[in-house]
């Protein structure tokens, strides 16, 4: 009795613990959790999402279409509110994860499950405030109310470092944002939405805060006339993209008028995927932080950690290059990056000894897409060793557009049959690495932070 | 039945005899039939007539104008529908006389332009653009609105590259509207619906497609040109097929090389055979370094920009350079080579002279 006491003196009382059991969704219904949930299908992404981050992984027995991220949502079940009731009912589930949209539209399904015993909850934050109270109430569910309030404190640490960042920037160099949400209907997110969250931690100023939203939803109309009348103000054109936006670059440049805004006659068109800025989970983070390098590379590309490195391993020279080329950060799209991929290649995901909850994760796939790590092993990346000069020679090659190189020298330990014999006789023949005076290059040799620093930012300056 | 003598000769028991009746009965039975007769006459007369003024009444009501159809998947991009545009206005050209109409099989394409119907801005902005791509529809409607108006002799010319899926979808179209058959001849839609063959030619013995292809290759060299002036190969990306396979890229690639031995030459496809990893491996194999990178299609489109020349790993551009290979792209479609486009005109007049249809 006394240990008991003991324990629960000594336990921290948080918010968590004091909440009650009970919690009311989207429909109105009134949930009580008397244990957590264990069988859970989520039929949208983001609850996919903070599912995993709150550390569930055998509980979750299935997942919507398309989904691919975290990289074990790709090994679950799949479901849809489209499939026979009778799917979701052999598979046991105790509670279905919805949002709104589901529970209006396909209500004679939800009903259906409910009659056969199954907790259906339909839930979507609007704003930030509500992202928290969204993520406790996933943590109630789940008996992981712990995890939710660390993913809450979490979040609330980055944002605050995103935040120092963004105070280094001087209110005169702040940009003046379109944020688009829909092309075809020319409209734009709430000011209270996630995105514009997103975009103004990220220290952007939204140009359309005028903008009235349409009840209960994120979206709001703007119209083209309107945007028009902001031409000169626009400093940068930023468009969410994905199954609610299907634009291009190219699309956004060619529409009609808007040569004359400023952001598109500068060419500072920039997409980020819908699923890291609209998105209520962790990676919202990753939108902020793509924003933030659209409109502030310098601040927001910072690598100057890696410079101290005396031997720059793979993760962190992807992390490098990433940076000061400024390249949009890759995230995986089902169709195209995993789905039309043979099964022999890598796909978004497959690497073992990546931590796909981390942070270097984001910059090991980007630079793996684009092509500049050569010989890429489907499951394995290596993320601790060192990059070699022959790595570093090829990315050069394969990201940048490199003249030939004339002159005429052998490399004692490359042979012309090398195959990435073009690779390394360009980056020393155009002075980024040199050979040793007995002419070696040793492409196996490690390059220290301060070196690759150097070399990109030559390339950079001279070839982009 | 001639009156009877014995009337003529005015003898006729007055009153009533039967014999006398009888006489006259025949003489009206006779009078009736000569009446009869006229009748007769004339309402076969008045039928001809008629039957003739309606058949020139039919006959107006479907005259036989010619139109040409230039049928292509199409492109939404303003800046891509120059190579389309440069086609049409160049078989205008050829033929005043003639009516020539653009035709999209792409229903999204399609979509897109009519959208832009009422989009104020976009037409002030493009006003070199003709109004008929606005309206633009694909080829079964093009060809039914123009036998609607009057066209009933029609020449139906793909823009395609090769004999592949599209054009055997087009000709499918074609035989299903020629496979119309009224009951009267002079109701049919058409008088003539013939379909032209693509710039590589089709299979048949009618066309020899080997000339077909040397006679595009013939096109391209300032391609081979402007490869010699880089000191490059000349590598063409085209479109392919899953699907619908055909050897034609890989023969064109040798009526190019056997035409311009001075330049190395070859050619791969998006989707299908040769692939792209297939001439990759060909390019290196043969030990290039260089290589100057275009589409074999007729409009420099998303496949140009993005499969050729975009920033992914699995880009022509990116896939060659990772195998240690320079490039330089060019995105331009073959519709933006003139005397490419002049096919399209050859091809107009090779089906026309076989249907014996007149287009001047």
């Amino acid at each position: 009795m006394l240990v008991l006491i003991a324990t629960v003196l000594t336990v921290p009382i948080s918010p968590a613990w004091a909440r009650t059991n009970v919690l009311v969704d989207l429909s109105g219904n009134k949930i009580v959790v008397k244990k957590p949930f264990k069988r859970i299908i989520s039929l949208y992404g983001a609850h996919t999402e903070n599912l995993f981050s709150l550390g569930l992984d055998k509980e979750i027995i299935g997942v919507s279409k398309n989904e691919v991220y975290p990289p074990q949502a790709m090994t679950k079940p799949v479901f849809s509110y489209h499939d026979d009731a009778e799917k979701f009912i052999a598979a046991r589930p105790d509670l279905v994860l919805i949002r709104p949209m589901i529970a209006n539209a396909y209500h004679d399904f939800v009903v259906k499950l409910q009659m056969a015993g199954i907790t259906v909850v339909s839930l979507q934050p609007r704003g930030i405030k509500d992202i928290y109270t969204y993520w406790r109430d996933l943590g109630l569910l789940t008996g992981r109310s712990r995890r939710a309030e660390t993913m809450v404190k979490e979040f609330e640490t980055k944002l605050d470092h995103i935040r120092s960042l963004v105070r280094k920037i001087p209110a005169a160099d702040r940009k003046n944002v379109y944020f688009e949400a829909i092309h075809s209907r020319m409209k734009t997110f709430s000011p209270l939405s996630i995105a514009m969250f997103a975009l103004t931690t990220a220290g952007g100023i939204n140009v359309a805060s005028d903008a009235h939203a349409r009840h209960n939803t994120n979206i709001a109309a703007y119209g083209k006339e309107h945007i028009l009348s902001l031409a000169d103000k626009i400093d940068v054109f930023l468009a969410q993209k994905g199954a609610m936006n299907r634009v291009s670059i190219r699309k956004i440049r060619e529409e009609a008028g808007f040569k004359a805004i400023k952001a598109v006659k500068e060419g500072r068109i920039y997409l980020v995927d819908e699923k890291i800025v609209s998105r209520p989970t962790l990676r919202l983070l990753d939108g902020i932080y793509e924003i933030g390098r659209f409109l502030y590379p310098a601040i927001f590309n910072d690598v100057t950690a890696f410079k101290a490195d005396p031997e720059l391993s793979r993760s962190k020279f992807a992390e490098m290059f990433v940076k000061m080329t400024n390249m949009p950060l890759k995230t995986p799209d089902y169709w195209h990056d995993i789905r039309k991929r043979a099964d022999s290649r890598h796909k978004y995901g497959d690497f073992k000894d990546v931590n796909y909850s981390g942070n270097a994760y984001k910059f090991i796939e980007t630079a793996v897409y684009r092509g500049i790590f050569p010989n890429i092993k489907k499951k394995y990346f290596y993320p601790a060793k060192s990059i070699t000069r022959r790595t570093l020679a090829y990315a050069l090659f394969v990201y940048f557009d490199f003249p030939e190189v004339e002159k005429n020298f052998s490399i004692a330990d490359v042979k012309s049959t090398d195959p990435f014999y073009e690779q390394i006789r360009t980056a020393v023949g155009l002075g980024f690495l040199s050979l040793t005076p007995d002419g070696f290059f040793r492409p196996e040799g490690s390059v220290a932070g301060k070196e690759v620093f150097r070399i990109i930012a030559r390339a950079l300056q001279k070839f982009h | 039945m001639q009156a009877i003598q014995y009337k003529q000769e005015g003898q006729c028991f007055s009153g009533r005899s039967r014999f006398c009746n009888q006489q006259e009965t025949l003489r009206r039975i006779d009078r009736a039939a000569g009446f009869r007769k006229k009748i007769g006459f004339f309402a076969i007369v008045l039928m001809l007539s008629m039957g003739l003024a309606h058949n020139a009444f039919a006959m107006m009501h479907l005259p036989d104008k010619k139109a040409v159809v230039l049928a292509g998947f199409g492109t939404s991009y303003p800046s891509a529908l120059v190579a389309i545009t440069n086609i049409q206005e160049k078989v205008q050209k050829v033929f005043p006389k003639v009516k020539v109409q653009i035709a999209f099989t792409s229903n999204i394409i399609r979509n897109i332009w009519h959208k832009r119907q009422d989009d104020a801005r976009f037409l002030a902005e493009h006003k070199d653009i003709p109004k008929e791509i606005l309206y633009v529809k694909g080829p079964l409607a093009t060809i039914a609105d123009l036998q609607d108006a009057g066209y009933r002799t029609i020449v139906v010319q793909p823009l395609h590259v090769y004999s592949g899926e599209e054009y055997a979808d087009l000709i499918s179209y074609v035989r299903g509207l020629n496979a119309i058959k009224t009951i009267k001849k002079k109701y049919t839609p058409f008088v003539k619906l013939v379909i032209g063959r693509p710039v590589l030619g089709k299979n048949g013995v009618v066309h020899d497609y080997h000339k077909d292809m040397e006679a595009a290759a013939k096109t391209m060299a300032p391609d081979v040109t402007f490869a010699l002036q880089n000191g490059a190969a000349l590598v063409y990306m085209g479109h392919g097929n899953e699907y619908y396979s055909t050897g034609i890229y890989a023969e064109f690639q040798q009526v190019m090389r056997r035409m311009y031995p001075q330049v190395k030459i070859f050619i791969g496809t998006v989707e299908g055979f040769p692939s792209r990893n297939d001439v990759v491996a060909s390019v290196t194999r043969l030990g290039v370094k260089k290589i100057i990178l275009k589409p074999l299609m007729i409009v420099a489109g998303d496949h140009a920009n993005n499969d050729m020349a975009g920033k992914d790993e699995d880009s022509w551009k990116s896939t060659f350079k990772r195998a240690g290979v320079r490039v330089k792209c060019v995105i331009h479609g073959m519709g933006e080579n003139m005397d490419w486009d002049e096919i399209y005109v050859d091809h107009i007049k090779d089906i026309a002279r076989e249907n014996k249809i007149e287009l001047h």
